[in-house]
């Protein structure tokens, strides 16, 4: 909405250089010991729906280990460029905007022996939007590395303001803490089973700032249909514009599997979550890849992912508001328009190629893969749209040295 | 003081009972696990086993914009008994 700034290439080139400087011998000192591994990651992706969004995401990556003595380390730094022009956005009048969001992330960790600790750190940062996020995590090998239990915690600090708008002027500020529980079970040779829980509190104001709702007259609300247009929205809303506004607390929980299988020219990995919350959200989500061994340099893979999801308690396809006399707005007490939070059904069906182009000892150590992935999203009960169509390709770059 | 102790009675069976229900559900899955020895992890050690193979952190944002629901990034620590 605002003149952004340039992309800071000099920082991102700098940290790309320090990056790769000890990958690629350029550092000084003792050369790397024994049991040191490096390994690189860049990956450049792209996103585009049918509701006129558009992402442009280039990431880099570098990861340290050391398995003579446990320690492990790395940090990634990722650009999104969104560009839209959504019909939430037209209609509050508001031109297609593009938008520069920044993201890094450190993590460290230790494990000599069966047990081990690893802290992480990230920033996310957008022209009106700050995201901090601090945690740690603790897991341990048992029988023989066949059970690994871990336990993790991390805190977020989100800021949301006004782009052109010091966060000291105006902002709405948001603290989640997320707990988290994976169980690994070796089931046989070829089999890994992960059991997953997931606890998180959220406090603040996560209201968008630039959201607003329609509201309708409590005669005109029931004549509301699903999909309806900006244009016969406002032919029929109430006059002004009334901001979004949810509950400050919410309490997330989410139970998941993921079970893994390794055969001998292919591998099958299936994932299962159930997720419910205090706002009354209820979803299942289902995932199922099934990656083939063409040759020993080429893998191929189908996947398939279905979301469904109920809508939120205070979820309406057109809330209803009442003029006072005075011509003061009675507007109730939560309203949203985030899709996000409507009854939605996803299903993604795409795949991918790698090609592993290292040594014939490990021909994974370099390798470059392809996603592509489409996905149909339906809204049963929303205002503007009753579906997207999206496409999702990605090509990441891996080396392992 | 009558009324209570069925109540009292109930709570503690079902104590029981869900504390059984979930030993039910985990002891079988402990012991369903097999020694693997280090020279039979070869598949479990194979890059498609990995939790991040395939995977892409801007698909993941994307999804964590456009979807409701969170969690559910399992494996993120080492847990695979391949090292």
């Amino acid at each position: 909405m605002q003149p952004r700034r340039p992309l800071p290439l000099v920082g991102l080139i700098c940290f790309a250089v320090c990056a790769l400087a000890p990958a690629l011998g350029w550092a000084g000192g003792d050369p790397a010991p024994r049991g040191m591994t490096t390994e690189l990651h860049g990956e450049v992706a792209g996103y585009t729906d049918s509701d006129s969004v558009t992402v442009f995401t280039p990431s880099v990556g570098v990861g340290f280990r050391d398995t003579g003595t446990g320690w492990s380390a790395g940090g990634s730094y990722l650009v999104d460029v969104v560009s839209a022009a959504s019909v939430d956005i037209v209609s509050t009048a508001t031109e297609r905007w593009t938008e520069v969001r920044h993201a890094g992330a450190l993590h460290a960790g230790y494990k000599p022996y069966e047990l081990g600790a690893t802290a992480s750190g990230s920033v996310s940062r957008e022209p009106d939007y700050l995201s901090l996020t601090g945690g740690g995590r603790f897991d341990w090998d048992l029988a023989q590395k066949t059970v690994t239990p871990a336990l993790g915690y991390a805190f977020t600090h989100d800021v949301a303001g006004r782009t052109g708008t010091p966060f000291s002027v105006y902002s709405l500020e948001t603290d989640r803490h997320a707990l988290n529980t994976d169980l690994a079970l070796v089931l046989d040779r070829s089999t890994v089973l992960n059991l997953g829980a997931d606890l998180v509190f959220e406090v603040g104001n996560q209201e968008k700032p630039y959201r607003y709702v329609p509201l309708f007259a409590e005669d005109v609300a029931p004549r509301v249909k699903p999909g309806t247009s900006v244009e016969a929205v406002n032919l029929v809303r109430l006059p002004g514009r009334t901001a979004e506004r949810l509950p400050t607390t919410r309490q997330r929980y989410a139970v998941s599997a993921r079970l893994a299988q390794r055969h001998a020219h292919d591998t099958l990995v299936a994932k299962q979550r159930f997720y419910t919350d205090s706002w009354g959200l209820k979803a299942t989500t289902s995932d199922l890849r099934w990656v083939f061994d063409l040759t020993r340099q080429l893998q191929l893979w189908p996947a398939i992912r279905i979301h469904l999801q109920s809508g939120v308690s205070f979820w309406k396809l057109a809330y209803v508001g009442s003029v006072a006399t005075d011509g003061t707005l009675g507007v109730p007490r939560y309203r949203t328009g985030d899709r996000e939070l409507s009854p939605l059904g996803e299903g993604t069906l795409g795949g991918g190629v790698r090609l592993n182009l290292g040594s014939p000892s490990d021909p994974s150590a370099f390798g470059i893969t392809f996603l592509a992935d489409g996905m149909l999203t339906r809204y049963s009960n929303a205002l503007f749209v009753k579906q997207r169509l999206g496409a999702f390709t990605a090509a990441q770059l891996e080396l392992k040295l | 003081m009558l009324a209570r102790i069925p109540v009292a009675v109930n709570s503690s069976v079902l104590r029981c009972a869900r504390r059984g229900s979930l030993a039910l559900l985990v002891l079988p899955l402990l012991s369903a696990c097999t020694n693997v020895a280090a020279y039979q992890r070869g598949r479990l050690a194979h890059p498609t086993m990995t939790p991040t193979f395939g995977e892409s952190d801007a698909l993941t944002h994307v999804r964590a914009v456009q979807e409701g629901a969170i969690g559910g990034e399992l494996g993120a620590s080492s847990g695979c008994g391949c090292n």
